[in-house]
């Protein structure tokens, strides 16, 4: 048999959500359950993220983690990276883990490109020699020579991905841990992080990956999880788990709020959304399509803005629109905050969708980038077209409505002009 | 692509666990990650003085105003008499060794809460965190103390034998601000209101502290009971050994006592807490 690389049994983790965090609040409850006097409001309500979840990886295998936001993906990898300790069971790590939540995570702005490497670097688990010797290589690889040391709030979002990848492209562990690092960047960044996955594939390192990607996870998996509600809802072959994912979306409601705690170091999430009027009937393929979105800003970001992209049961985004010019978008205020969203009619043929929900500010030294996806499911239906009045499917990806025209051709004189809808 | 990667191959299998029943310190684990606690520091000095009009000038800036802010108020409006040391000098010298104490306390308390983003990230030994920040407190102590030996040399103020022993006192008052730093910095991730409290205790900590007046001044009957203050010792104790001052009562010396178990218990508290740190930032 050959050796594990992960091992996990019954991992579990429970959050409190507690009643509030001032001392005072604290001390009084104590003292009323000291009194035998505990008040409803004393009893913090228990939060599993994760539960039971046992499961083990051998050297080489390449583990992709797919499931909902809220499905316990990040406390898991939390869990295994340690930075968070488990409430329940154990986990075996063997070698050296390397771990990378966030992309650039350690950079300090005010700090030059050259001392943010090193900070990085040695945060990831390198040594000042490794760097040292390497220092040359992970500059080049970013592009960012003849800025290496200008504080990096000065670099453009582009070089800072740039450097802070190349950083952790240099990070080779005996097990790496890896959390939607592919999704951040322009399309020629990700293609140095995907080559940078092929290459550890190759290698045959052992990576737990989670994406939101599923070309990522079926690409460089070679087998995955599914995670929902905290629990393990399928594991094996990566085509097989995948596919038991993806034919789920019937089951989203198209009204959600967020069940979990927020994601603590977002500064921006979207907390709730519903398609409105939120009836029970289907989508009506003429009328226009609007959606309801609560966001939560606990920091306001210039630049961020609130994306919703719907996708169609193969994965493909039918339509994608995001809130830049709006009002919210200029003058970012903290709080909450009820957004709008009206896409035209006729933008969808009948069928079934998910949308997908995520805040992203790519201007800016830290990106933010909280997803929300497979939030919410709609079903689309033709009541109104003349097509559903000859009992006909809308065929193709979209319903818009064209303008023909018909005129004699040149050369024949007989009737008017003319033109129709349809 | 690299060409060549950081290799790194192990066989160590590591356990994680529920933190739960009596915690190692595990300090051999600091050991491996010297690195980061160099570059930590390193980040923390860089980061406070950049892009500052006086950059490392403030350093000393600090202490100085607050000598001659103190030296106006307590020598000339007060007149407060000192004894035997100048009074410039006795100032500087209490200025110096309690900012010694009151730092490092308070950036230690905030400074779960300013790594934030960090510790959400990334595993290290979360105590690489206070002793950074301690060891900058200890550097700012020390740009302090060369502009002290100015002053005394121009007040003439001879180093009596007992200087040997100052070494002793900046240790403890290292460990002291490091033992209440310990407590308070997970308390305030948990209870925010912490932070509020923390320059307010400080302050009257400070008055009841030898900074600005001599503590011959307070009346007898009280003294053994102003020397429990561990403030007390560590302040006149430097200025004993560094200038001649008058020495502590000796009851100051139950404080390091106090302090020790403070530091210790402080030190397991912290490592208790450490795991979940995380999960209330």
């Amino acid at each position: 048999m050959t050796e594990f690389a992960v091992e996990a049994e019954n991992l579990g983790k429970r959050y409190l959500l507690g009643p509030s965090r001032e001392l005072g609040g604290a001390i009084k409850s104590l003292a009323r359950r000291a009194l035998g006097r505990a008040s409803e409001s004393d009893a913090r309500r228990e939060f599993w993220a994760l539960r039971d979840v046992s499961f083990q990886l051998e050297r080489g295998e390449v583990l992709g983690i797919v499931g909902r936001n809220g499905a316990g993906k990040s406390t898991l990898l939390k869990i295994l990276s340690r930075v968070t300790a488990p409430t329940t069971g154990v986990a075996r790590m063997r070698g050296r883990v390397g771990s990378l939540l966030e992309v650039g995570s350690g950079f300090h702005p005010d700090l030059s490109g050259r001392e943010n490497v090193y900070l990085n670097g040695v945060t990831m688990g390198l040594t000042r020699a490794q760097i040292a010797s390497h220092f040359d290589e992970i500059v080049a690889f970013a592009e960012v020579e003849s800025f290496i040391d200008t504080p990096v709030k000065h670099y453009s979002s582009g070089m800072y991905m740039r450097l802070a990848f190349s950083v952790a492209a240099h990070l080779v562990a005996d097990v790496m841990i890896l959390d939607e690092v592919l999704a951040v960047g322009d399309a020629s960044f990700q293609r140095k992080c995907l080559g940078r996955m092929d290459g550890l594939t190759s290698e045959g390192r052992t990576a737990i990956l989670v994406s939101h990607s599923m070309a990522a996870i079926r690409r460089h998996c070679s087998r995955a999880m599914w995670l929902d509600g905290g629990e393990i809802r399928a594991f094996g072959a990566t085509e097989e788990v995948i596919s038991a994912y993806l034919d789920t979306p019937s089951r989203l409601e198209t009204s959600r709020e967020v069940s979990y705690p927020l994601r603590t170091e977002a500064a921006m999430q979207v907390t709730a959304a519903r398609l409105l009027p939120g009836a029970a009937v289907d989508h009506d393929l003429t009328e226009p399509l609007t959606f309801e979105i609560d966001l939560e800003t606990r920091r306001p970001v210039p630049g961020a803005y609130v994306g919703l992209a719907i996708r169609d049961p193969s994965e493909t985004i039918r339509y994608w629109t995001a809130d830049i010019d709006s009002e919210r978008f200029h003058n970012p205020v903290a709080g909450r905050q009820r957004l709008t969203v009206t896409c035209p009619p006729r933008l969808l043929t009948p069928g079934r969708y998910t949308a997908h929900f995520a805040v992203i500010a790519m201007g800016r030294p830290e990106p933010v980038f909280a997803m929300q996806e497979r939030f919410i499911g709609f079903g689309v239906e033709d009541r109104g077209s003349f097509l559903a009045s000859y009992g006909l499917l809308y065929p193709g990806m979209t319903a818009q409505e064209s303008h023909w025209g018909a005129e004699p051709a040149p050369g024949d004189m007989q009737e008017p002009a003319r033109t129709a809808h349809g | 692509m690299p060409s060549a990667v950081v290799e790194s191959r192990s066989d160590e299998v590591v356990e994680i666990r529920p933190n739960k029943g009596f915690v190692s310190l595990r300090l051999g684990e600091f050991w491996a990650y010297r690195d980061l606690l160099r570059e930590m520091i390193a980040r923390d000095m860089l980061a406070r003085y950049k892009q500052s009009f006086l950059g490392k000038a403030w350093v000393i800036v600090q202490p100085l105003t607050l000598m001659t802010l103190y030296y106006f108020i307590f020598g000339v409006i007060l007149e407060l008499k000192t004894g035997v040391v100048p009074f410039p000098v006795f100032l500087l010298g209490g200025v110096l060794i309690w900012q010694l104490v009151a730092a490092s306390a308070t950036n230690i308390s905030y400074s779960m809460v300013s790594n934030a983003h960090l510790m959400n990230k990334v595993y290290f030994p979360r105590l690489l965190i206070p002793v950074s920040q301690s060891v900058a407190a200890v550097v700012d102590f020390a740009f302090g103390l060369l502009v002290l030996a100015g002053f005394m040399a121009v007040a003439r103020v001879a180093l009596p034998p007992q200087a040997l022993l100052a070494p002793l006192f900046v240790v403890y008052a290292i460990v002291t601000g490091m033992a209440l730093g310990l407590w308070l910095a997970p308390l305030n991730v948990k209870y925010r209101d912490i932070g509020q409290a923390v320059p307010l205790v400080l302050q009257v900590f400070m008055y009841a502290s030898p900074v600005f007046y001599s503590p011959t001044l307070v009346p007898e009957q009280w003294r053994s009971l102003y020397y429990l203050n561990p403030g007390a010792g560590i302040i006149q104790g430097f200025r004993w050994s560094l200038m001649g001052d008058v020495p502590p009562e000796p009851i100051a010396w139950v404080c390091p006592l106090l302090v020790a178990a403070l530091f210790l218990s402080g030190l397991y508290f912290f490592r208790s807490r450490e795991a979940e740190l995380v999960d209330d930032l």
